[in-house]
């Protein structure tokens, strides 16, 4: 019984680490041109605001920010991913990153800007940290937009309608907007946090 | 000491005794023909969500397999089976028309992550530690109305190890 528990419990870690070993090579985004400034991830834009106006990257300037393309039918991912991120910037507030994490931005981009209006969005991320802003791209920017980002998104239809899937990855962006890598759901929180205290450090 | 206060003492310990001894309010479980049910839940919703993911425990203790082909929850409109699959960096949903086979023998777990069950249109927000009605519908085993539990927006399900095992996990 134990012996077999033991096989059970390698068997399940190789599969671990050859998962983490598959998602590490697929999440690395081309990062190491983005240090001359040449990086493929990124690059102005202007989008209608949920909670009206526009947000554009020029008005960024000097803020870290993230930027989470999702959608509010999404079971999962997407209220996992701004729960993490809530808890995460709820927890540098309490520490010595506090005056830092006051200026960190969170975009939230709908890929389904059919069924999310900049209402639905608004409040639907009234749940979650003031610092998320929702973001509602025309139906016709958005593949230019996701584009920039190198995001996926697809409308997978089902009996009652459609679903998306989509990039569940957090682009991260520095005070002078260079692309500076993603943080995922899958991670742990200890290293999200590390990433955001590296980001917000600089 | 006095009858009165004898009886209150055996009664307090009484109810302390059984509070150790009832199931935890939490975790509840069903059975139908060879089908055994684990904590049927989903989680409290934003403002303006319209769907929902519905997770469970089912375990075969029988000698043929059976499907989990459908399912109603109170709370929705409709209900989809569906499987969620972190490939690539993509969050990938897909609805399994067929349902979720369950070997004889063995545990099928609908988590976040995986497979799911689809509250699609939800009637109003779902709140923490409410329950909702529902149904469950099995190819062989036939159909069992069950409690979904509202946990917190956040949860999970299952330990952390669970979950990153489940995450590494690619078919
Ligand atoms: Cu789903």
């Amino acid at each position: 019984m134990t012996a077999l528990k033991l096989i059970r419990y390698g068997a399940w870690s190789a599969i671990a680490a050859l998962g983490v070993v598959i998602a590490v090579v697929l999440l690395s985004p081309a990062p190491r041109t983005d240090q001359a400034g040449g990086g493929r991830i990124g690059g102005p834009f202007k989008i209608a605001s949920a909670k009206g106006g526009e947000i554009d990257s020029a008005s960024l300037r000097g803020k870290p920010y993230g930027i989470f393309f999702g959608f509010t039918q999404c079971p999962d991912i997407c209220p996992g991913t701004l729960m993490d991120l809530t808890a995460l910037m709820d927890d540098l507030d309490k520490g010595p990153m506090a005056a830092k994490a006051k200026d960190f931005r969170v975009l939230f981009i709908t890929v389904d800007p059919e069924r999310d209006t900049a209402e639905i969005l608004a409040n639907y991320l009234s749940a979650f940290d003031g610092r998320i802003d929702g973001l509602v791209p025309t139906v016709e920017a958005l593949p230019a937009l996701a584009k920039q980002f190198a995001a996926y998104y697809q409308k997978v239809p089902t009996s009652s309608g459609y679903t998306m899937n989509h990039t569940s990855a957090v682009y991260l962006f520095n005070r002078e907007g260079v692309f500076a890598g993603t943080i995922d759901i899958q991670e742990s929180r200890s290293s999200q946090k590390a990433k955001l205290e590296r980001l917000l450090g600089r | 000491m006095s009858f009165t206060r004898r009886a209150a003492l055996i009664a307090a310990i009484c109810t302390i005794a059984l509070a150790f001894l009832a199931p935890d309010a939490k975790a509840h479980g069903y059975k139908i023909g060879d089908l055994e049910i684990g904590h049927p839940w989903t989680r409290a919703t934003p403002p303006s969500a319209k769907v929902a993911g519905g997770f469970l425990k089912v375990t075969n203790k029988g000698s043929q397999p059976d499907r989990l082909i459908s399912a109603t929850f109170d709370g929705s409109a409709s209900t989809e089976v569906h499987e969620m699959a972190h490939e690539g960096g993509v969050m990938k949903m897909r609805e399994l028309p067929k349902g979720i086979e369950i070997k004889p023998g063995e545990t099928v777990e609908l988590k976040p992550g995986g497979f799911h069950l689809m509250f699609i249109g939800l009637k109003s927000g779902l709140k923490e530690k409410e329950r909702l009605k529902g149904t469950l519908v099995f190819e062989k085993a036939g159909t069992i109305e069950v409690d979904f539990a509202v946990e917190s927006m956040g949860a999970r399900g299952g330990n952390a190890q669970e979950h990153h095992n489940h995450g590494a996990k690619t078919q």
